[in-house]
């Protein structure tokens, strides 16, 4: 692929990628995927301008349950390893990087107490935007991040924070 | 212990039967039949990843799954393996026994290795990229999961802990101690707190 001319490898790279994020909704101008990006179920994902996906290390795992949505804001970064899970609303605002495995889902899948087979009521996670979570992060049900938030790695996010502020 | 008298046996002509029914359904009504089959393979494909195990019937696999069955492995009846992103690992070495008991549901990237004992109870909801060892740098000391406990996502079980009845361990913990029944564990370490009018039987299947 090296060897083609630049114009034939850059019309190739967008084909590919298009075909890549072919289960998507709408999606922006320049958006990049590298190596595996799963995107499935039935719901909708929208993905913003000069979004990347680096999938190159571990697949990236886009799933919207049906009548969910998962949107992207533009110029966000999402690692390898990465699960978005949404079975009402994910909202990523612009400049979100999310490191290596990280996990962001709006449900807990099962009651703590009770009937563990009863899906309970989605709460929305909302990202404002320039959010840094870092490698392994894990944000639960309900979460809202004010601008600028950043956590470290392998932070589990379950309160949102109101105002910008950096964590561990 | 790896069957369960609450669970009707299923037998190869059961089996048979399900696929008799699904040959019917195909020809009736192919659209409905669709979502049926990737469950049916599933199970194939369990019978023929589990070949050296002991197993019970109907058991799911639904992705990829690594089993290394060089010691004794055995899975009750209508345990799920899901499928997604990662390869789930079953690792049992020379000499040791994993132990998955009835209707226990594991998702995708779950990791177990055992060198001396794991035990997974019933009903047990073992959440995705979950990590359960029986030895460590420190040393080796069996697991035990007991019945009705969920594992959510990412956590970790460290060599020589016991998981009691019921408890609930929280995304992305590491569980160090033991954990009483009926208790929400949090953190790194965990720690437990009582899990209020959780004695109720935690799983629908009862």
């Amino acid at each position: 692929m090296d060897r083609l001319p630049a114009g034939v490898r850059k019309a190739l790279r967008s084909t590919v990628t298009a075909v890549r994020l072919r289960g998507c909704r709408s999606v922006g101008s320049g958006v990049r995927v590298y190596g595996r990006l799963w995107i499935h179920g039935e719901g909708d994902v929208y993905i913003g301008d000069r979004v990347i996906f680096d999938g190159s290390l571990a697949p990236i795992e886009l799933f919207p349950w049906a009548g969910a949505t998962i949107s992207i804001g533009d110029d966000s970064y999402i690692g390898g390893g990465t699960s978005i899970e949404a079975t009402a609303s994910i909202t990523l605002g612009a400049k979100t990087n999310l490191g290596g495995f990280c996990r962001v889902m709006d449900n807990h899948f099962h009651p703590l107490v009770g009937c563990r087979h009863i899906v309970p009521e989605p709460r929305a996670v909302v990202f404002e935007d320039d959010i840094i979570l870092g490698p392994r992060s894990i944000v639960m049900a309900g979460v809202h991040l004010a601008n600028g938030t950043r956590y470290s790695a392998g932070s589990v996010i379950k309160r949102s924070s109101r105002k910008p502020r950096q964590l561990r | 212990m790896i069957r369960d008298p609450a669970v009707p046996r299923v037998t190869g002509g059961l089996f048979l039967r399900e696929f008799a029914r699904l040959g019917r359904l195909i020809a009736t009504n192919p659209w409905a039949a669709r979502r049926r089959v990737p469950r049916l393979l599933g199970v194939l494909r369990a019978r023929f990843l589990l070949r050296n195990c002991e197993r019970g019937s109907l058991i799911v696999a639904l992705g990829h799954v690594k089993v290394h069955a060089k010691g004794s492995i055995s899975v009750g009846d209508r345990v799920q393996l899901a499928g997604g992103m990662f390869p789930t690992e079953l690792d049992c070495r020379k000499g040791a026994t994993l132990t998955i008991d009835s209707v226990s549901f594991l998702s995708y990237g779950v990791s177990i290795c055992a060198t001396q004992r794991v035990e997974i109870g019933k009903r047990c909801q073992i959440g995705s990229m979950v990590r359960i060892r029986d030895q460590n740098e420190m040393g080796a000391a069996p697991v035990t999961i007991c019945d009705d406990v969920w594992l959510a996502y990412g956590v970790i079980v460290e060599p020589g802990v016991t998981v009691g009845v019921g408890s609930v361990v929280s995304a992305g913990s590491v569980v160090r101690d033991d954990v009483p029944p009926y208790s929400l564990a949090v953190g790194n370490p965990a720690t437990s707190v009582p899990l209020a009018g959780a004695a109720v039987r935690a799983s629908g299947a009862a």
